[in-house]
């Protein structure tokens, strides 16, 4: 479980969004917004890499948040059962500066 | 790597209002993905999702769901969705009208405008988030509350409750449909049927209410829920013509467990001359 | 075969007749109704004409009166005028469609037949007991204009204009006629189509509108847009911002409760004005609408025949109460209100009256005659105060 729960060092944050790059497709981002997350961890339970755990620290908005692994497929199960419009995944070459 | 974090916007965000975002649900709220699978269905249907829908709420929790989606939409009085729709239906027939409200504002308040609606065959798509109890008041017993569980206005047992399955079809509903909020890749599918649907569709949507409900009841958390849908639900058989009565319909509950049968599927499709 | 929309010419027809005949000529597309004595011939009137009406009029048959007024909401949304018409225990029924279309703004006419209550009351007899309930009858702080005709003719002309002052305003209005005018039938005069100011409301595109030759402000009226018009139109009947989404914040509610209100009293000179009858010699003045306007005019005539100095002051639009019309001519007189309730009408003449008002509270399911109001007067001018 330990190994599970590292986070993914390619990890780019600011003070709403964490993104990761999805681990077997580069080309997609896994992005976490903070702001809207309400650390009910549906999305824990429904990833089928177990690419996801929560967090020990909590958001400014007093909430625990999933924290990426690295082993997200991308493949937008997690983001279907979010109730809070809080996760999506994204092309890189569309969201790069 | 450079990102450009103001392009991090959610998939669906364009039929979001953003600016109302974060939703006042709580956490492990079922509404938030139900409402994103409206969004899906909405778009798998092909409508224009800015153009075509509007969507009608009424009182509770699920009333708020229409201010957060970026189309046409009103939240009216308790109960009072599907009269509202009506008068939108009748104003302008090429409106898609999608009702999307709790079960105690379509079945107890509001339950005398559900079977008149459904018997004159108003052609719209009401898709009742059943939580089974009255979220925003504190989780009071409602019309779907399972008779063994236990909320603030229980005395001893609660009242039987509603089967709405049984209740739409008797109702004379041409579109009935029964699903959780767990399938989330079947009920966008469903829910871009019942749009299609020239007729009164109905779609009982088994929801959770973890928070309140839940947390009595025994299913605590979100997580906890989902799995609990996906376990309980059975797809219905409908080779075997008993599908229909109303024991096969019926949802089972256990305190103890939460969910133990939830009977899903589509009950009946049947083409009508729509009313438009 | 098909009829004209507006059948103009002289006709013999009843009250309810004439605000179906009304609603017709202002442009109705939209009737959802619910059967109640005596609004009922309203409702078949419109059935019977929409069939040979070329233009598309939705009617729906609602299983009540909930249902009735909150369809008329949504068919309003969608940019077309609708109405419904109900009776006294229908329009109880309807308090809470008429708040949400209230605080939402929906323009929508609602035509209230009165007839005696409370309860089921006198369903088949007049009453004039909804004066407070169409000013106070939905919870919370809501002005709605309300037009009291007292002809045939008045039936139909009110109903334009109260279909007008809702688009222009965006509002619902109502139209409280009673069991009498409903059945009542003289001539009506239906003027040609192009006489009639017809006003539609305004919508962001086209934000410039003007209702008897004055252009309504925007800041009063902010327009919207209608479903299906591809700019998100979105209302709630929680407290919102002007762009129609929930706000609860203090200063906002504020803002909207005034501005719900100051929108209808800006424009109140728009709406019919009270007729004033005899008042400039007059020692007494009769304060009354409705059907018992008209006994009191009569009243009047007879009591002028007996050297009495009688005026009428005729009530056209009962809310907002016409109060500096009233206060001009209380002065110098005595004050009879004359209603078919058991104290109704006399609390905004006496909120505005500063002195004695006396009054004929009539309520026996009858309308108070001539010669029982004549009898009033002259106690009244003999110095009986009670």
């Amino acid at each position: 479980m330990s190994e599970l729960n590292n986070q993914n060092e390619e990890v780019i944050s600011n003070e709403r969004f964490d993104t990761y790059p999805a681990s077997k497709r580069k080309d997609r981002l896994f992005v976490i917004d903070r702001m809207r997350c309400k650390g009910c961890s549906i999305c824990v339970s429904v990833c089928p890499y177990d690419a996801l755990f929560m967090s020990k620290k909590k958001s400014t908005n007093g909430f625990i948040y999933p924290i990426e692994n690295g082993a997200c497929k991308a493949c937008k199960k997690c983001l279907y059962a979010c109730p809070d419009f809080a996760l999506s995944i994204h092309k890189v070459e569309e969201v790069n500066k | 790597m450079t990102i450009d974090f103001t392009k991090l916007h959610h998939n669906f965000e364009t039929s979001l209002t953003s600016k109302m975002l974060p939703t006042i649900w709580c956490s492990g709220c079922s509404l938030g993905s139900n409402l994103q699978s409206i969004i899906r269905g909405a778009k798998q249907a092909g409508y224009d999702f800015d153009h075509d829908i509007v969507m009608i709420s009424g009182i509770g929790c699920t009333g708020r769901a229409s201010g957060y989606v970026n189309i046409d939409g009103f939240h009216t009085t308790h109960g009072r969705a599907l009269p509202f729709a009506t008068g939108v239906k009748n104003g302008n027939p090429d409106l898609e009208v999608i009702v999307f409200s709790g079960d105690g504002d379509l079945f107890a308040i509001g339950g005398n405008h559900f079977i008149h609606t459904a018997r004159r065959g108003t052609d719209m798509t009401v898709i009742c988030n059943n939580n089974s109890t009255y979220g925003l008041t504190g989780g009071q017993a409602s019309a779907t509350s399972f008779e063994d569980t236990v909320t603030p206005t229980t005395i001893g047992k609660n009242d039987k409750p509603f089967n709405l399955v049984d209740l739409a079809l008797g109702a004379g509903a041409t579109f009935v449909a029964r699903y959780t909020t767990a399938q989330y890749n079947t009920l966008p599918r469903v829910i871009a049927q019942a749009m299609r649907h020239d007729g009164f569709a109905f779609i009982d949507l088994v929801s959770g209410c973890p928070a309140i409900y839940g947390k009595r009841n025994g299913y605590p958390t979100g997580e906890y829920m989902i799995k609990n849908f996906k376990e309980a639900s059975v797809e219905i058989d409908t080779s075997d013509p008993s599908y229909l009565l109303s024991e096969n319909t019926a949802i089972e509950f256990d305190r103890k467990v939460g969910y133990t049968k939830i009977p899903i599927g589509i009950f009946r499709s049947s083409t009508m001359e729509g009313k438009f | 075969m098909s009829e004209p929309r507006i059948l103009t010419g002289e006709h013999l027809i009843s009250g309810n007749e004439a605000v179906a005949e009304g609603a017709l000529a202002a442009g109705l597309q939209g009737y959802f109704g619910y059967p109640i004595t005596p609004s009922t011939s309203i409702m078949e009137r419109v059935i019977k004409r929409i069939q040979k009406i070329d233009d598309r009029i939705s009617f729906v048959q609602m299983e009540d009166e909930i249902a009735s007024i909150t369809a008329v909401a949504g068919c309003s949304w969608t940019r077309k005028k609708a109405m419904t018409a109900t009776s006294g225990p229908g329009f109880s029924l309807m308090q809470e469609g008429i708040g949400l279309a209230g605080f939402t703004e929906t323009p929508l006419v609602l035509v209230n037949v009165m007839r005696g209550g409370p309860s089921t009351g006198l369903p088949t007899f007049p009453g004039q007991q909804e004066t407070m309930q169409a000013h106070f009858g939905s919870h919370g702080d809501y002005l709605i204009p309300t037009l009291v005709p007292s002809s045939i003719q008045e039936c139909f002309d009110f109903t334009i204009e109260a279909f007008n002052i809702a688009e222009a305003l965006r509002t619902p209005v109502f139209v409280l006629s009673d069991q009498i005018i409903s059945v009542l039938k003289e001539r009506l005069i239906i003027p040609e189509a192009d006489e009639i100011e017809i006003v539609n409301r305004a919508s962001p595109s086209n934000p410039k509108i003007t209702f008897k030759g004055e252009e309504i402000d925007v800041d009063f009226v902010p327009p919207h847009n209608a479903f299906g018009e591809h700019e998100k139109s979105f209302a709630t009947g929680l407290s919102h911002d002007p762009s129609g989404h929930v706000d609860l914040s203090a200063d906002n509610y504020e803002q909207l409760i005034d501005r719900l209100h100051n929108k209808i009293m800006k424009y109140q000179h728009l709406m019919p004005q009270p007729d004033l009858f005899n008042i400039d010699d007059a020692e007494i003045v009769l304060v009354a609408f409705g059907s018992t306007a008209r006994a009191c005019r009569r009243a009047m005539i007879l009591a002028r025949k007996e050297g009495l100095k009688v005026g009428t002051f005729k009530i056209n639009t009962l809310w907002p109460f016409p109060k500096e019309q009233i206060e001009k001519v209380e002065q110098g007189r005595k004050i009879l209100v004359v209603e078919m309730s058991r104290g109704q009408l006399i609390w905004p003449v006496e909120r505005y009256v500063h002195k004695h008002v006396h009054h004929l509270a009539y309520y026996r399911g009858q309308i108070p005659t001539p010669s029982i109001i004549l009898d009033k007067i002259r106690k009244v001018l003999g110095g009986d105060n009670k």
